[in-house]
């Protein structure tokens, strides 16, 4: 017999053994928890839990102003190299400051993605209630630019900020399952070496999140 | 209301006074004390070291005694312990086999307090005039804590103490190391979990350690001994029964 | 047969005595349990009304998830199979090992990139890569610490918690050859940058699993320092291995679970990176595994499952929270107990699953003081268990006990066959109590007759012998009313 025969039957004969146990428990309910309040309130928690987990939060009016603070962080942070994932907004906002250093593009190979000092992407939603953003490489084709330079940069237009978990998972139910889903709150970090904690350790150590109000002037991508 | 006290095999044998100030406390709140003297033991020792079969007859006999006498019209049956407290309300579980006096033992258990437990929940009564001058520090014993939820009764009574002041360890509802045969079966492990306590006792200044379990104090007692600590291990009845002392 | 890897925890005895003397160790153990409590008590204390309710909810999921456990592991298999994971089952240890050596092998791999996993420890998998001539690289820099060092991690949460910043710079430097700055930060880059290379040349990369969801067929991973979004990015292949019993029926179900763990076990809100894989990459990926492997590891699981109490053991969630708050974990640390999984979820694990003669000492090592029962985020009745455990071998445990354990029960059954019938007696109780009071009191002054009673040696040898007041209560009670009548 296979192991997985071997693995179901001892399953069903030690379940068998205890009886009608089983008639007794059901599975519960869940409650779903929401945030209350208006849009403004979900904007506060979701930067007070960014920042209280060591990333930024820019608010801004338009692609435009995005452009601008990201030409800032690209100045202070003496970036030379820049990596852009496909997703239509961050195309757009990483274009009006072309030019002035090198863009790799993901379609490149992983190497020139692992050299570039910034990673530009979108994302699917974003979670107030932790400060958490979900990325599917399936939208933004590609996982690796949200992951190897050590600073990432993401994009979000206020519309896809969504209260709880709860409510983030039900649309991850609705649609089709991409093939991977990353919840992201705040940079990578360890505490492994006596409980210090450090940030930035495999994944980047900066991240910095472009929440942008009106995003009209660019197709949105969902 | 008619009390009888489940006294316990380590009070009964080595801490007499502890059971005499429980009666005396217990009479201050108005009860009419009872002592049953063919009580011997809860039979946690060889419960909680898997000698299931030999608890079993002992805690029977237990039950038996203590429910003959519920049944005589005895209203509340009280321990100086929260350790032997839990365990008669874990009795029927262990009896379940046999279920008359599984049955019974859970009639027991409802009627079973721990002596803080007793005083505030069941008699409201938080000040029992007593007066102890110096400084203590409380432990919670681990099974009246979370086996019997008993963390605040111990502190009410205590605020209402004069002259007493109680200053609060970061430790307090850490285990002391006793854990019955533990205690002789890695007595490394036991007097260092000890250790680690008595160092913040011992440190804070007071002149005593204050819980309502003698199991624990008689190991808190040995290891401060042992360091050549002048802090005291008390048990908490030693202590509320005092109505004029100090350290 | 079911076993867990490089297991000695018949030496608890010796082991736990050369913890004990190891000062360092046990301070940097205090402090570590002190801070992931005040952490965890923190981040609890946000949700404190909710807290006790979504513990019943959690430990309900689980309880009839593992009721339902047949069903819903072909659910999952289905499922999974659907969106393009292979699925493949382990009975035991050896043949999960053996499974994944054919998986690198079909690949053709020479490098295994590795996120921490603690099933891959119970079934001692790098040894079986390695023995195999692959090269494996631990990725998370506590797993990575104690892969150089030649160690198994000492806790499931935080592998390195033994390590002071000294002993892991001491051995960085010996390990890389070269001198390295002394802090946290500098130390934690070093690494970064060495790890970076193995991810980059690796073919396979290997994650364990934090929750099976069976109506999706996908799985759900965390971590915290980004080494297993690489693991599950860079390789051409992704292995996950997984336990059995590490399903949830509902994608809905890890909402409860994510607000849990991270609280739990390390004092966060939730984990920096929660992984959910949902098959290999689709066609317009560039990037990501193009075959993803799924192990279902039984090795002694299902054994568990045939005591309603016992059963309990698998709704655990591998969160740590009862390390961080067991006052013997904190005094003996992780290697103490001779098994990948130690302190209070270990005692009761590692006998269940490697056998009792491999670890009866387990169960007994602990004082029952039910903390880690109190902070389980699935109610995981510990010290019920233990104390189950305790049973079987005090009274059926005959033949399959190792060697202390032997030797203590040898001294332990006839004693308390004798206590039992003392204290069904209160004559003879009396007496008893009269001899026990006047060899305390002869005791108290005296240790020359300590080697005749080893109980009281052995209490001696960290505590003095407690005085007895003098007579009994009973001796007071009967004067006292004497004196009333
Ligand atoms: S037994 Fe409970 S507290 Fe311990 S690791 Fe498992 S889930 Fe966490």
């Amino acid at each position: 017999m296979s192991d997985r025969e071997n693995i179901l039957n001892a399953v069903r004969k030690a379940l068998e053994s205890t009886g009608d146990a089983k008639s007794a428990c059901t599975l519960p309910e869940l409650s779903r928890p929401r945030l209350e309040g208006t849009q403004e309130t979900l904007i506060g928690r979701f930067i007070e839990e960014v920042e209280a987990v060591s990333g930024r939060v820019h608010r801004l009016a338009n692609i435009d102003s995005a452009a601008r603070q990201l030409e800032t962080l690209i100045r202070a942070g003496k970036t030379e190299s820049l990596a852009v994932s496909r997703d239509p907004i961050a195309r757009a906002i990483s274009s009006r400051v072309l030019g002035r250093h090198v863009v790799v593009d993901p379609e490149d190979n992983q190497d020139a993605i692992a050299e570039a000092d910034m990673g530009l992407t979108g994302v699917r939603l974003a979670i107030a209630e932790h400060g958490t953003l979900m990325l599917a490489p399936e939208d933004d084709h590609g996982r690796l630019a949200a992951l190897l330079p050590p600073h990432h940069v993401a994009v979000l237009a206020v519309s896809q900020l969504v209260g709880t978990l709860a409510e983030a998972i039900e649309h991850l139910a609705s649609d089709s399952q991409p093939a991977t889903i990353t919840f992201v709150s705040g940079p990578s970090r360890t505490a492994d070496i006596e409980q210090t904690l450090v940030i930035g350790i495999h994944g980047p150590a900066l991240l910095d999140i472009l929440l942008i109000e009106d995003t009209q002037e660019e197709d949105h991508p969902s | 209301m008619r009390v009888q006290l489940f006294v316990t095999c380590l009070v009964d044998q080595f801490r007499p006074s502890v059971g005499e100030a429980t009666v005396e406390i217990l009479e201050r709140c108005g009860c009419t004390v009872e002592f049953d003297d063919r009580q011997t033991c809860c039979g946690q020792p060889a419960f909680n070291s898997g000698h299931h079969e030999e608890a079993k007859a002992v805690v029977a006999r237990t039950i038996d005694l203590l429910a003959e006498w519920l049944d005589e019209g005895g209203d509340a049956i009280v321990c100086p312990s929260g350790s032997c407290s839990a365990m008669i309300a874990h009795s029927s579980e262990l009896l379940a086999d046999d279920p008359v006096r599984s049955e019974k033992a859970r009639r027991v258990a409802e009627r079973t307090w721990e002596l803080t437990q007793f005083l505030i929940d069941e008699m409201k009564i938080d000040d029992l005039e007593s007066s102890w001058k110096g400084t203590i520090t409380l432990h919670d014993a681990c099974h009246g804590l979370r086996d019997l939820g008993i963390r605040d009764q111990p502190r009410r009574l205590l605020a209402k103490v004069k002259g007493l002041e109680v200053k609060e360890c970061a430790s307090c509802d850490r285990c002391c190391g006793f854990g019955g045969t533990f205690s002789v079966n890695y007595p490394l492990i036991s007097g260092a979990m000890a250790d680690d306590k008595i160092e913040e006792i011992d440190a804070s200044g007071v002149d005593a350690v204050v819980s309502g379990d003698v199991s624990c104090l008689m190991q808190l007692e040995g290891r401060l001994q042992a360091t050549n600590s002048r802090v005291k291990a008390l048990h908490l009845a030693q202590l509320l029964v005092e109505r004029d002392a100090g350290s | 047969m079911s076993t867990i890897h490089d297991i000695r925890s018949s030496h608890f005895k010796s082991d736990a005595r050369e913890a004990i003397a190891n000062v360092e160790l046990r301070g940097a153990l205090a402090r570590a349990q002190e801070q992931s409590n005040s952490k965890r008590d923190r981040a609890i204390q946000r949700i404190a009304d909710d807290w006790e309710s979504m513990r019943d909810q959690a430990s309900a999921i689980k309880t009839w998830t593992l009721e339902n456990l047949g069903e819903q592991l072909e659910l999952f298999e289905r499922n999974a199979v659907k969106n393009g994971i292979q699925v493949h089952w382990a009975e035991d240890a050896e043949n999960a090992c053996r499974l994944v050596n054919e998986i690198c092998a079909d690949a053709e791999a020479r490098s295994v990139i590795k996120s921490k996993s603690m099933v891959t420890e119970e079934i001692g998998l790098n040894h079986t890569l390695e023995a195999a001539g692959l090269e494996v690289v631990e990725s998370d820099l506590g797993e990575w610490i104690v892969q150089i060092a030649g160690e198994t991690p000492s806790h499931i949460v935080a592998p390195a918690i033994h390590h002071t910043r000294e002993s892991i710079h001491r051995l960085f430097e010996e390990t890389l050859g070269r001198k390295i700055p002394t802090d946290a930060e500098s130390m934690t880059m070093v690494a970064r940058e060495v790890l970076r290379q193995a991810f980059l040349r690796a073919d396979v990369g290997i994650t364990g699993v934090n929750y099976l969801v069976a109506e999706t067929g996908s799985f759900l991973v965390l971590e915290n320092e980004g080494n297993q979004r690489l693991t599950t990015s860079l390789p051409r292949v992704h292995i996950a291995v997984s336990g059995i019993e590490k399903i949830v029926p509902r994608l809905a179900d890890l909402d409860l679970f994510l607000r849990m763990i991270g609280r739990s076990g390390t004092g966060q809100v939730v984990t920096t990176y929660q992984n959910l894989f949902c098959g290999p990459r689709r066609s317009p990926d560039e990037d990501g595994p193009r075959d993803m492997h799924m192990v279902l590891v039984d090795n002694g699981r299902t054994k568990l499952l045939a005591s309603e109490k016992r059963r309990q053991t698998l709704q655990c969630i591998r969160c740590g929270a009862c390390l961080n708050i067991c006052p013997v974990y904190r005094q003996i640390g992780g290697h103490a107990y001779g098994s990948v999984y130690p302190g209070p979820i270990g005692s009761i694990f590692t006998p269940q699953v490697a056998g009792l003669h491999k670890a009866s000492q387990l169960p007994f090592a602990s004082s029952l003081c039910g903390a880690c029962k109190d902070v389980c985020p699935v109610k995981i009745d510990i010290p019920g268990i233990l104390l189950d455990l305790r049973e079987e071998i005090a009274e059926h445990g005959e033949g399959q006990r190792d060697q202390e354990t032997e030797l203590k029960m040898k001294r332990e059954s006839p004693a308390f066959r004798r206590w039992s019938s003392l204290m069904q007696s209160p004559r003879k109780y009396r007496m008893s109590g009269a001899l026990v009071r006047t060899m305390a009191l002869i005791a108290s002054h005296t240790s020359l007759f300590d080697r005749f009673i080893p109980p009281l040696s052995a209490w001696r040898s960290t505590r003095s012998v407690p005085r007895p007041e003098g007579g009994s209560f009973r001796a007071r009670w009967r004067r006292r009313t004497e004196a009333n009548r």
